[in-house]
């Protein structure tokens, strides 16, 4: 493969993608070329250095947003026909609510996790305070005489705020872990969109 | 490495690598590489992040009749090295501390 095939190659595999995007990157795989050559490597050496054209449209993609890779698969690869257009045209309603849907069930993913999220935080949160709370109403019962019944009401408090600090360290885990998930979704969302290209190449 | 800690990382080093002068492509890569490998596909995403971000400048600069491009580090670009030294000393604190631990209960 020779620079321009090189080039061409990457050019194909962004297609879709805004045409300043593709520019920029072509530009600069360009230089990167003409940049070794003026290091002593040959043509072929330097296209080899660099990597495959797959390997460079796919980390690139992987830093596109979700929203333009959904628009850049959209985006027919080759220009249409008239009749084609004319049909696209009716049948917009239909995939541009399936591309819809398909943000929305995205986004719920995303919103269902965080609220898991929001929910253990709460509970431990209420846990804790409301703990707290019963212990100075308790306190305050035996103090105005209530007897034995404010006696259990502070025991309870204790127990509740107990169990909310001994929940505090696993629920921080919990979280944490839940952020690394919500990243994951986001990755595997993206590979998705993208496609198996070793499966094309085969 | 932890993935999203290897990703910051990479980002460091590329600022790191223009913090001094203006360099291009091909030269970051070369003087990332003693302490670092980084492949040109791997290099481009993350100027293009950085540049989002703000915390570079991109320019095109003639040379031997063609265009290359130099990128500059910006404030908010150093700014970010700074704070990276910064949290490392706690991490190294930290480091020091886990090390320490260990040899005790040996």
């Amino acid at each position: 493969m020779n620079k321009t095939e090189f080039l061409e190659s990457i050019k194909q595999k962004l297609n879709g993608l805004p045409e300043k995007d593709i520019q920029s990157a072509v530009e600069y795989y360009e230089e990167a070329i003409d940049d070794r050559m003026e290091d002593g490597l040959t043509e072929e050496q330097a296209i080899s250095e660099i990597g495959t054209p797959d390997d460079i449209a796919e980390k690139i993609m992987m830093e596109t947003s979700i929203p333009k890779l959904i628009t850049a698969k959209a985006k027919p690869k080759r220009t249409l026909k008239a009749w084609e257009i004319i049909l696209i045209i009716i049948s917009a309603p239909v995939w541009l609510w399936l591309a819809a849907v398909l943000i929305i069930i995205f986004m719920a993913v995303i919103v269902a996790i965080m609220a898991v999220m929001i929910a253990i935080i709460c509970v431990v949160v209420s846990l804790i305070f409301g703990g707290l709370g019963s212990f100075v109403a308790g306190i305050a019962q035996l103090i105005n005489g209530y007897g034995y019944p404010s006696l259990a009401l502070v025991g309870m408090a204790l127990v509740m705020t107990g169990i909310g600090l001994f929940l505090v360290i696993p629920i921080k885990k919990a979280v944490a872990g839940l952020w690394k998930l919500i990243y994951r979704f986001i990755r595997w969302t993206k590979k998705k969109i993208i496609g198996n290209r070793k499966a094309e190449v085969q | 490495m932890d993935t999203q800690l290897k990703r910051g990382l990479l980002d460091i080093c590329v600022l790191a690598a223009i913090k001094t002068e203006d360099s291009y492509g091909y030269k970051i890569i070369k003087d990332i590489k003693p302490y670092m490998t980084m492949s040109e596909s791997t290099l481009y995403p993350i100027l293009r992040r950085l540049e989002e971000a703000g915390h570079l400048t991109v320019r095109s600069v003639e040379h031997n009749g063609r265009l290359r491009k130099y990128y500059h580090l910006t404030d908010a670009g150093r700014q970010k090295l700074k704070d990276f030294a910064e949290e490392w000393k706690e991490i190294m604190e930290i480091y020091e501390y886990v090390i320490r631990e260990g040899n005790d209960n040996e």
